[in-house]
């Protein structure tokens, strides 16, 4: 699904952003990509949907080589990939159905189509109530929600954040992490930048990729509930019932 | 999305944004409107003064004044070389004593100075009708030299010698309205563009997320091509209202001007009108090209 070989990346007059780094993330699993500020978290995130480009390497993603995908090609390759954001990215001059909708739109479905999915993927994250109100009438927890679902409003096959609880308190935190993880127990890759201790400690399993001064320096699988003595139970019961 | 759909969203997009920053919008159709309206204004002087050359040209009259006191077949070989070439409609000959009745028809108040002379006070003359084409002809100026040195000439008056002066003239006046227009132009394809590009700075957040969730280029880009469109368009239109004000009052105004006939005897045809439209539209495309250039350059879904 995602594969990154030998990448190497170093920013004009800055430090390397990442050196030699080679990993695989197979369908349907869930990745936590944790490292201290200036690790190379972001970077990494941003060559997944081609924002970024490797100076030596090669990424696939969905079988293709994200690095040399004609310009043209970027949309189609972002189209299958979900994306969230710490700071949310939402516009306040439109509505949570305005928000949502920019990819529908762009796919040309009709206008009663656009407010049904929109509907759909709002539904998933507990706003289906909210869909005319403005972000600025939403909580911080709320906000993270609709970009969640303007990430994952046509269902791509990979949704990445980029410390998605970064603006939120532990108990959104939390909520936030529920959703993500029935997305992922829907068959969605989930790839999570973090490096907040308390959201991997409650992670019920799954996969953690650690990076330090742009190396790849661990990839660990995380203990599964039944292998901590039940300290995840509580999250991973949830799953599913976040709306 | 087809393209009559996306069309669609882009002019609703492009209305939305225009009037969202309309304050800025209008100085960028001030712009390309005060541009478009003295390229119009060239384009109409140009009008009225080709079509009053034309006019001209229709009636284009060569008069042969005859020596006195020459034989008589000196004068019709004269008039056969003034008959032979294709662009002479006809030829008439007008003798001396018509010549001096027609000064006294045309100005009868003065026809008591000619009546106590001897002679007939203007020479016998051949007059030639020309076609129009023959001012273009190279063999025109050559004929005509050939007749003012021929014996039986005495003098030789062509229209055609102030019709090319101001032929000339009208060429100038072209010439600068170019100049004029293009510089202006120019200065309004790079105000529109720097209109443009601070909208597309203010959208900056929202065309991130557009690329983010994968739109394509022509989808990012399409709004701001509509709105350079219509801002252009405006602007055109705004220049051609104005220009149409100005020559109703020209043509109202108590005293007409030589100058104000010809700049405003006639208003711009259709075909020029539409002109100025298209030239208004491409100019307020090519100012979205170049903003969305320069925007390009700094593009990133990630901001």
């Amino acid at each position: 699904m995602i594969e990154f070989f030998h990448v190497s990346k170093r920013y004009p007059s800055g430090p390397v952003a990442l050196s030699e780094v080679s990993f695989r993330i197979n369908r349907g699993e869930l990745v936590f990509l944790t490292g201290p500020s200036g690790a190379g978290k972001t970077t990494l995130l941003k060559m997944i949907y081609r924002e970024e480009v490797p100076d030596e390497g090669h990424i696939l993603v969905n079988g293709r080589n994200v690095a040399s995908l004609p310009r043209s090609k970027v949309p189609y390759l972002r189209r299958s990939v979900g994306v969230v954001f710490q700071s949310f990215k939402l516009i306040r001059r439109k509505t949570l159905f305005e928000n949502v909708s920019y990819l529908p739109r762009i796919l040309g479905l009709t206008a009663s189509e656009q407010r049904r999915v929109c509907h759909e993927a709002l539904s998933r994250v507990g706003l289906a109530n909210r869909m005319d109100a403005f972000p600025s009438e939403l909580s911080g927890g709320e906000q993270q929600r609709v970009t969640l679902a303007r990430a994952m409003v046509s269902e791509p096959e990979i949704l990445i954040a980029d410390e998605p609880t970064g603006n939120l308190d532990a108990e959104l935190s939390m909520d936030t992490l529920r959703l993500f993880l029935e997305f992922n127990s829907r068959g969605t890759t989930v790839f999570i930048a973090t490096h907040d201790g308390e959201l991997l400690k409650r992670a019920p399993g799954g996969r953690r990729l650690s990076l330090l001064k742009g190396r790849l320096v661990s990839d660990v699988q995380l203990p599964s509930p039944a292998a901590d003595g039940g300290s995840s139970q509580v999250l991973a019961g949830d799953v599913g019932e976040a709306r | 999305m087809n393209l009559t759909s996306a069309l669609l969203y882009f002019l609703r997009e492009a209305c939305r944004s225009l009037l969202r920053s309309w304050k800025i919008s209008f100085v960028a159709v001030l712009t390309m409107g005060i541009g478009l309206f003295l390229c119009s204004l060239f384009l109409l002087a140009f009008q009225n003064i080709s079509s009053l050359l034309e006019s001209w040209s229709q009636g284009l009259r060569i008069v042969v004044y005859l020596q006195p006191d020459r034989d008589e077949a000196e004068y019709e070989a004269l008039a056969k070389e003034l008959e032979n070439p294709s662009w002479v409609a006809s030829v008439s000959r007008v003798s001396a004593e018509e010549a001096g009745d027609r000064f006294r028809e045309a100005f009868p108040s003065l026809s008591s100075l000619t009546r106590d002379w001897e002679e007939p006070p203007f020479p016998a003359s051949l007059e030639a009708s020309i076609e129009a084409y023959a001012i273009d002809d190279p063999a025109f100026d050559t004929w005509l030299e050939a007749l003012r040195s021929h014996v039986a000439a005495l003098m030789v008056d062509a229209d055609q010698d102030w019709l090319g002066q101001l032929s000339t003239f009208l060429g100038l006046v072209t010439g600068a309205g170019i100049t004029l227009g293009l510089v202006f132009l120019t200065a309004a394809v790079l105000t529109g563009a720097s209109i443009l590009r601070l909208v597309a700075h203010l959208q900056r957040e929202e065309i991130a997320i557009m690329r983010l969730v994968g739109a394509t280029e022509f989808f990012v880009r399409g709004p701001f091509y509509v709105e350079g469109l219509i801002q252009g368009l405006s602007g055109a239109i705004l220049a051609l209202l104005t220009l149409g004000v100005i020559t109703l009052l020209a043509d109202r105004g108590p005293e007409q001007a030589l100058w104000s006939g010809l700049l405003f005897g006639q208003f711009l045809s259709l075909g020029g009108c539409l002109s100025i439209l298209a030239v208004g539209g491409v100019t307020g495309i090519l100012g979205a090209v170049v903003s969305l250039r320069r925007e390009g350059r700094e593009e990133g879904v990630t901001g």
